[in-house]
């Protein structure tokens, strides 16, 4: 996956006011709500982001990943995890097997439990 | 001002809400930036609509909104203390005759049209008020003169 799409849903607030000299109008206010939802661009499937928008950046990085906990690349022992000779942390696990898993960067550390997991 | 059949409050502007869809494609460049490409727009697209800014609920309009908030219709509860007299299909509500729409109204809402005739409201709203008086205990009716 090279690229993610994003749909942006913007709510936005219209005040209708009709004024003393018979006068109305619309009026935009500025309360609104955004909400971002990410896809899949081969299977137009919702990737499930825990923290919204924000996280598109490292899951594009892939410094933050999801997957299936049974995905037949993971290396997993407790909350670590080797996927495609990158070490992981299990940063949470959801009811329907979702893995969510955080790179850790710190060459040595990964290196040490990349070892141990191997 | 017209009030909110739900809350009783008086009204001095509606509100609605609407929603826009953008789709980007997000994508990393060449140097690792993140790189978001505006893909497509939708139109503005009503959510929910005509709501009371006290109390968010959705008032039905059956007319143009500008209509209700100049009062040339209101929407009513039929046990708003507020309806002085009702005769037939009128209704006095706030000095002002109002005539019930019966194409619109039910049992949980009174829908009623400001009688701009000044003439008709008149006969209409004195025609009404005899009536209250001959009901009045501390008016002698005929029979008892």
């Amino acid at each position: 996956m090279n690229h993610l799409d994003v749909h942006e849903l913007v709510c936005t607030k219209h005040v209708y006011k009709v004024y003393p000299n018979g006068q109305w109008e619309w009026q935009h206010d500025v309360e609104t709500d955004r909400i971002g939802t990410a896809f899949c661009p081969e299977c137009d499937e919702e990737i499930p982001l825990h923290d919204g928008l924000s996280d598109v950046e490292d899951f594009l990085d892939e410094k933050y990943i999801i997957l299936r906990s049974d995905d037949p690349e993971i290396k997993r022992k407790g909350d670590l995890a080797l996927f495609r000779g990158k070490v992981y942390k299990v940063i949470d696990e959801s009811d329907d097997g979702l893995l969510y898993l955080e790179l850790v960067e710190d060459e040595t550390v990964a290196d040490i439990i990349g070892a141990g997991l191997e | 001002m017209p009030k909110c059949p739900f809350c009783g409050k008086e009204i001095e502007y509606l509100y609605s809400w609407y929603q826009e869809v953008t789709r980007y494609i997000v994508s990393l460049d060449e140097s690792g930036n993140i790189q978001w490409e505006q893909d497509f727009v939708s139109s503005s697209e009503p959510l929910d609509t005509e709501l009371c800014p006290h109390c968010d609920q959705h008032i039905p309009m059956y007319d143009d909104p500008e209509k209700f908030l100049k009062e040339e219709y209101v929407v009513l509860r039929p046990d708003d203390p507020e309806i002085e007299v009702q005769r037939g299909n009128f209704v006095i509500f706030r000095g002002k005759v109002y005539k019930i729409d019966e194409d619109v109204s039910n049992t949980d809402l009174l829908i009623l049209r400001l009688v701009e005739d000044e003439l008709v409201a008149d006969i209409i709203k004195t025609g009404a008020e005899n009536s209250k008086m001959e009901r009045c205990p501390n008016v002698p009716s005929a029979g008892r003169r």
